[in-house]
């Protein structure tokens, strides 16, 4: 069973795509924020990490960032409710930083399922190779 | 009128912070809007699994929350667009509740920076003279210019007030870069800037300023350590001639 974590300081985001992600077969994990993720993706050892962009603490980017060092070749999936002409919007720095998917909030579920089924043969090929 | 008059700078100026709250208004609004456009599937998996599972009152709280969350980001919206007193004269304004409103526009901004005026929501003031639109403009003008200022870096920005005699003084702090001392003589004329990329701008300090001295109150700057510090003087209500 693979392995997702979701960073994001909403609450209601991150449990309901953790809950969306059980129902469909993937262990899925949570946490608040940038610091938390980090730590969770240390204990846990996911194939996939889903982050928000805009948290207090270490920001999305900053813990793409991190994660990349920490684990190089582990698919990221960026999300943002940034709207696309503001400062606001970072998902296209995610992007540069080599996230292998960015969603713009609100995005469908069959939008998440299909990055998520996408990102992971990333992981594979990654542990694999 | 012409293209430089008082008036048109300031509502030049209001066009463009409207459009910067209005842009944050939208990322309230996603969130929520996330959460709500999993319900159907997720009660559809829920259905067909037949019984509660252990994660059910989880996804059932999230529901709620972003309900809650579209409601608050609703009544603000509304706030901003339709239920501000239209007075264009200096009328008693409970500054608390001017603090109160900013506190709840500030509170969904997370990350880059924070915006802390609960401290001077809870201090008991006097009414204070102003035309209450324009005292909220001010007052978003001087946070959003401090946002500004900073650029990527995180500001926190914090608000304390006091009652002084015949008034009160509002003291906004952030840890920002502060304004380089070139800038400060012609702080408060229009265009005076220190981000070169955003075009249009440098408009915030200079409406600010117009709009608390046109209903009777003061703005200036002292320099921070680090960052800025603007202190607006506000009369109380009562004590303006004429009132």
């Amino acid at each position: 069973m693979s392995r997702v974590v979701v960073i994001d300081d909403e609450l209601s985001i991150r449990r309901s795509l953790r809950v969306l992600l059980t129902r469909y077969g993937y262990e899925a994990y949570e946490a608040a924020d940038g610091l938390e993720g980090l730590r969770l993706c240390r204990e846990v050892v996911p194939d996939l990490v889903i982050t928000d962009i805009h948290m207090p603490g270490a920001d999305g980017i900053e813990v793409i960032a991190a994660l990349h060092a920490m684990a190089p070749g582990l698919p990221i999936i960026a999300i943002s409710g940034g709207d696309q002409t503001s400062a606001l919007d970072l998902l296209g720095s995610a992007g540069m930083l080599g996230a292998v998917e960015s969603l713009r909030k609100p995005f469908t579920v069959t939008e998440v399922l299909q990055a998520v089924s996408l990102a992971l043969p990333c992981a594979r090929a990654v542990r694999h190779g | 009128m012409t293209l430089s008059s008082p008036a048109l700078l300031v509502a030049a100026n209001r066009a463009a912070a409207l459009e910067t709250v209005l842009r944050w208004m939208i990322h309230d609004f996603r969130n929520p809007m996330q959460t709500l456009s999993f319900l159907p599937v997720l009660t559809a998996v829920e259905a067909e699994i037949g019984e509660p599972q252990e994660d059910t009152p989880g996804w059932r709280e999230a529901f709620t929350i972003a309900c809650e969350r579209l409601t608050t980001s609703l009544t603000l919206v509304d706030r901003i667009v339709g239920s501000v007193p239209q007075s264009t004269a200096p009328e008693p304004v409970a500054l608390s509740e001017v603090l109160r409103y900013l506190a709840d526009l500030f509170r969904a901004r997370r990350g880059r920076f924070r915006i802390d005026v609960e401290g001077a929501c809870g201090t008991p003031l006097p009414a204070v003279a102003a035309v209450r639109r324009d005292l909220e403009s001010a007052l978003l003008n001087l946070v959003l210019n401090a946002a500004e200022a900073a650029g990527p870096a995180e500001v926190t920005l914090t608000a304390t007030a006091s009652v002084r005699s015949g008034g009160v003084e509002l003291v906004l702090e952030d840890g920002g870069p502060g304004i380089p001392e070139m800038l400060r003589p012609r702080l408060f004329e229009p265009f005076a800037t220190t981000r070169t990329d955003r075009p249009g701008r440098g408009l915030g300090l200079y409406a600010a300023r117009h709009l608390l001295v046109s209903s009777g109150g003061e703005l200036r700057y002292e320099p921070g350590n680090p960052g800025s510090r603007f202190i607006v003087s506000l009369a109380e209500w009562g004590t303006l001639p004429g009132r």
